[in-house]
């Protein structure tokens, strides 16, 4: 027989370093086609921080992305930006790249203040175009405006850094402190159909809710939430590097086992959006909480559904089999002492 | 490549003619080469990727005669008269395929290692199939691991592809109207080269004079080492050198949390797989066949491998100062209060595996003089942490050596340690010329970091009305042979002992031990995946005994602003918990989630 059970779990995830400066820096330099260049060290493997980051440079300056590069992850050419590591490059680099970037739109509105005869609480910069409020049609581009500044041998660059606010260390006998800036929340749910001869499952769908503060890429968001979700899958249900007396027996793809498309459910990505104050436009990182919940959800749904507690990872459809025969003898054994 | 690949000694040559991307070509290959390095070394078509040297990825797929084939282990003489598609083959810049343009519209590209050997696959099956579902698409795909995606946005991309090449107009994501830059679902600005095949992964770049490195590594996990012989390697012609630890000129010793762990094994090694040496040759295959000629003399030690026994004061040390690697506390309010309160108690023992980050891209480095500047390329996912290790080891001044991270195909954590940049660092610092190394799956399986495997014994109390009163954990955390991230791993699990719930009195005990098994380093969730298999069952069973849901115990216990944490912490803003559960209920059937 086949039973259907539901499994929710929900976890909690500072973004940056725990308890330890963990600073980033960028430089941004607006030039005079009105493009921009921003420099940052943050290492982009494929989770998506330079497409972030020009996103981040272009919404602080009012230009539109296509016109922003970013060259990244280079000692030479790049400032310092810390390790891409604990879900910190979008909250840490992104908020280097938003002050690098807020201070050439000072440079800018200052010159613009002259040429629009306006008072720089009243400008507005909006895709490569400077305007007073409410008069879109009477702008200055940006690109004139950067000429302007360079006749008066005013370049348009700037340097930005960011710390996450951890200001306590953690207490060696408490562990008293404040170790993260900020925290993303994730609620997972995961379905599964348990088969009760067998023990064999199968991972019917995954929903995740994700409160990533802002979405600065909302499909970037969904491909962190979609993969995360599948790599805490394989965690929960295949993957194991197996070791006999500190010898690995799992040395290729043919024995350590990952999932492949046709072990893939359906992932239904929720993006959630509380506005984290000190992220960059109320942005938090989201590249690890995704894999955090899934395993625990998975536990969870399998009791839903058949009653069993695994109680050591991966799940596999053996440990649900020893699992229902326990739970089996259990049954009879209760109901021969209820007969006595 | 597996080494049965690489033992085997060059046989005659022969030539055989071929066509690629409907170019004909003529090359010398020797008996047993593969395909994949005919395309690679000899064409320069560097956009087909090794994963796993097994046919067991994907990563490596090419077409012949219009069938998707795993070129890794594809005999290269086998070719001979037919025709051979590649990734750089099947579009250009400004004349996309189908597939490619919507892989990047539908961000089916993450670290786009896994691109062009899904994207062949694909083109096959869309010649055969024009009109599939998206199961068809998932089985035709099966063969192409991505680690990245989930797999989610490939098989859309690739049913978006099927009706735009039947001649439909399929729809593509539209931002809101007047979206500022911040909440658009921007095309990735590294996409494009990655669907062409041109993105320069590390193991894609070559130099003019480059020499080829490969380890040698211990099979014993725990052993004196009492001598290197590297003579008969280095009689083999076209062997360059054999470096050990003792041709270091800096600092031996590296890490980034605690400094423990030699560049290169000098007198212990630690764990099987521990590096001890390093073979320069003229070519890959080369170096690895001299590998095995390098002699190396162990005295076995005894070793120890689970943490638990490690923990013990007479159990085999792995560092002289003891096993206890860290040892982090968590107090908070009265935890004796806290269960005398609870009018519910509940326990769990739970353990959990060792895992690999198994990104498809192998590591993969190259190191060469730029004038007085050291540069290495290379998968990072921190070059300025690299460049600090190097400088140290190489005794050089920090801004004198460069690291340039190349398109790095994930790290998920794994490709943050310094890995063997510095073997390729050192290799030209000694011998003057690029020096090139690229992992097979089983040393990358074998070397690079894990996962921490944990043992877990939880313990949370709670009113009858489901409130959390009281909440105790030990965790103890295999971190292996050496410390990389594990005091910060397990300093994070505790602060993320209880998961995102608010309970007045805690008690965490969290441990990092070291045992003879490899580096347990950071992996995505740094210690968090680990604690949510005992809190959230935890709370579940709370919830059973006190007659609630699993939602509702769940809401009644969850952060909010003005909740304090594990570390006393006082959330203030940007505090989304519980809407991230309503909105995952507001999916579930009511009668399973609300009892």
């Amino acid at each position: 027989m086949k039973k259907r059970g539901v499994g929710l779990a929900c976890i909690y995830f500072g973004m940056g370093n725990t308890a330890k400066p963990n600073p980033s820096s960028a430089y941004v330099e607006l030039l005079e086609d009105g493009s921009c260049l921003v420099r940052c060290g943050a290492a982009d493997l494929g989770q998506g921080s330079d497409t972030v980051l020009v996103q981040i440079a272009a919404m602080a300056l009012g230009l539109k992305p296509e016109v922003v590069f970013i060259e990244s992850a280079d000692t030479l050419t790049t400032p310092e930006a810390g390790m891409s590591s604990a879900s910190r490059q979008t909250y840490v680099s992104g908020n280097a790249v938003r002050i690098a970037a807020e201070k050439v739109k000072e440079i800018i509105l200052t010159q613009a203040e002259d040429d629009l005869e306006a008072r720089g609480e009243d400008l507005v910069i909006f895709d490569g175009v400077v305007y007073v409020q409410g008069a879109p049609d009477s702008g200055i581009t940006v690109e004139q405006i950067c000429r302007n500044l360079r006749s008066r041998g005013i370049l348009t660059s700037a340097w930005g850094s960011f710390n996450p606010p951890t200001p306590e260390m953690l207490d060696q006998e408490t562990g008293a402190g404040i170790p993260y800036g900020a925290y993303s929340y994730a609620a997972q749910a995961v379905e599964v159909e348990v088969d009760t001869e067998t023990g064999e499952f199968d991972v019917v769908r995954v929903i995740a809710a994700h409160d990533v503060g802002k979405a600065v890429n909302p499909m970037g968001v969904e491909g962190q939430i979609e993969g995360g979700v599948i790599m805490g899958l394989g965690y929960g249900t295949m993957e194991e590097l197996v070791y006999k007396d500190g010898q690995l027996s799992t040395t290729g793809f043919g024995t350590y086992l990952l999932p492949t498309a046709l072990d893939a459910p359906p992932v239904v990505p929720i993006i959630v959006e509380e506005p984290e104050p000190t992220g960059p436009f109320g942005a938090k990182g989201t590249g690890e909480p995704p894999a955090c919940p899934t395993a625990a959800a998975l536990l969870n749904a399998i009791y839903d559904a058949v009653g069993v507690n695994i109680t050591s990872l991966p799940v596999t459809a053996e440990k649900v089999y020893d699992g229902l025969r326990a739970l089996e003898k259990d049954r009879n054994a209760m109901d021969q002492n209820g007969s006595r | 490549m597996l080494w049965s690949n690489w033992i085997e000694c060059p046989m005659n040559e022969t030539t055989i003619t071929f066509s690629v991307n409907n170019v004909t070509r003529t090359v010398a290959v020797s008996e047993d080469a593969l395909l994949l390095e005919i395309l690679r070394d000899d064409l320069k078509l560097t956009g087909t990727k090794e994963g796993c040297g097994n046919g067991e990825c994907g990563a490596c797929t090419v077409l012949i005669d219009g069938q998707p084939v795993a070129s890794c282990i594809y005999p290269a003489k086998a070719i001979h008269g037919r025709s051979v598609e590649t990734i750089e083959g099947l579009g250009g810049q400004n004349r996309l395929h189908p597939l490619q343009s919507w892989f990047l519209k539908l961000g089916a590209i993450q670290c786009g290692f896994c691109t062009p050997g899904l994207l062949m696959t694909c083109k096959s099956f869309l010649d055969r199939n024009p009109n599939p579902t998206p199961e068809d698409v998932k089985e035709a795909i099966t063969g192409n691991l991505c680690r990245c995606t989930g797999y989610t946005k490939i098989v859309k991309a690739v049913l978006s592809a099927a009706a735009e090449l039947r001649g439909e107009t399929p729809d593509a994501p539209q931002d809101p109207p007047g979206c500022p830059p911040v909440g658009r679902s921007l095309i990735r600005v590294d996409g494009l080269p990655k669907v062409l095949g041109t993105a320069k992964f590390a193991a894609d770049i070559s130099r003019a004079d480059m020499l080829h490195a490969a380890m040698v590594v211990s099979p014993y996990p725990h052993a004196r080492i009492l001598s290197i012989d590297p003579g008969a390697a280095l009689a083999m012609s076209g062997v360059h050198s054999v470096i050990t630890g003792h041709d270091i000129p800096g600092e031996i010793l590296y890490g980034v949390n605690v400094r423990d762990q030699p560049f290169l094994a000098r007198e212990v090694v630690r764990y099987a797989g521990e590096p001890v040496a390093i073979v320069v040759a003229e070519t890959r295959r080369l170096a690895r066949l001299a590998v095995k000629e390098v002699q190396v003399t162990y005295q076995e030690l005894p070793a120890v491998f689970d943490p638990r026994v490690a923990m013990s004061p007479d159990a085999v040390k792995v560092h002289d100062n003891g096993n206890v690697l860290l040892y982090r506390k968590m107090r908070k309010g009265n935890i004796d209060k806290g269960f005398a309160e609870a009018d519910v108690v509940v326990e769990r023992s739970f353990t959990t595996q060792s895992v690999d980050h198994a990104y498809i891209e192998p590591e993969a480095a190259l190191a060469y003089w730029d004038g007085d500047m050291l540069v290495v390329e290379c998968c990072s996912q921190g070059p300025h942490y690299l460049r600090h290790e190097i400088a140290r080891m190489l005794k050089s001044p920090i801004s004198r050596i460069r690291v340039i991270q190349a398109t790095t195909g994930a790290g998920f954590g794994g490709k943050i340690d310094l890995l063997l940049q510095h073997f390729v660092a050192l290799g030209t610092y000694l011998t003057g010329r690029p020096v090139k190394m690229v992992w097979s799956r089983e040393e990358s399986l074998r070397t690079s970091t894990k996962r921490h495997a944990f043992y877990l014994q939880y313990t949370f109390g709670a009113t009858g009305d489901g409130r959390l009163t009281a909440a105790k954990a030990e965790i103890i955390g295999n971190t292996g042979a050496y410390a990389s991230f594990g005091p910060a791993v397990l300093t994070r699990s505790a602060t993320m002992a209880l998961g995102p719930y608010d309970c007045p009195n805690v008690w965490v005990d969290s441990y990092a031990v070291y045992t003879n098994t490899p580096i347990a380093g950071a992996m995505r969730g740094f210690g968090a995946p680990q604690m949510s298999p005992c809190h959230e069952p935890l709370m579940d069973e709370i919830g059973r005994k006190c007659g609630l849901s699993a939602v509702e115990v769940r809401r009644i216990n969850m952060v909010r602003p003005g909740s304090s944490t594990v570390t006393q912490q006082v959330l203030e803003t940007g505090v989304g918990a519980l809407e991230t559960l309503e909105r995952v209920s507001s999916y579930l059937p009511s009668r399973e989630m609300e009892g």
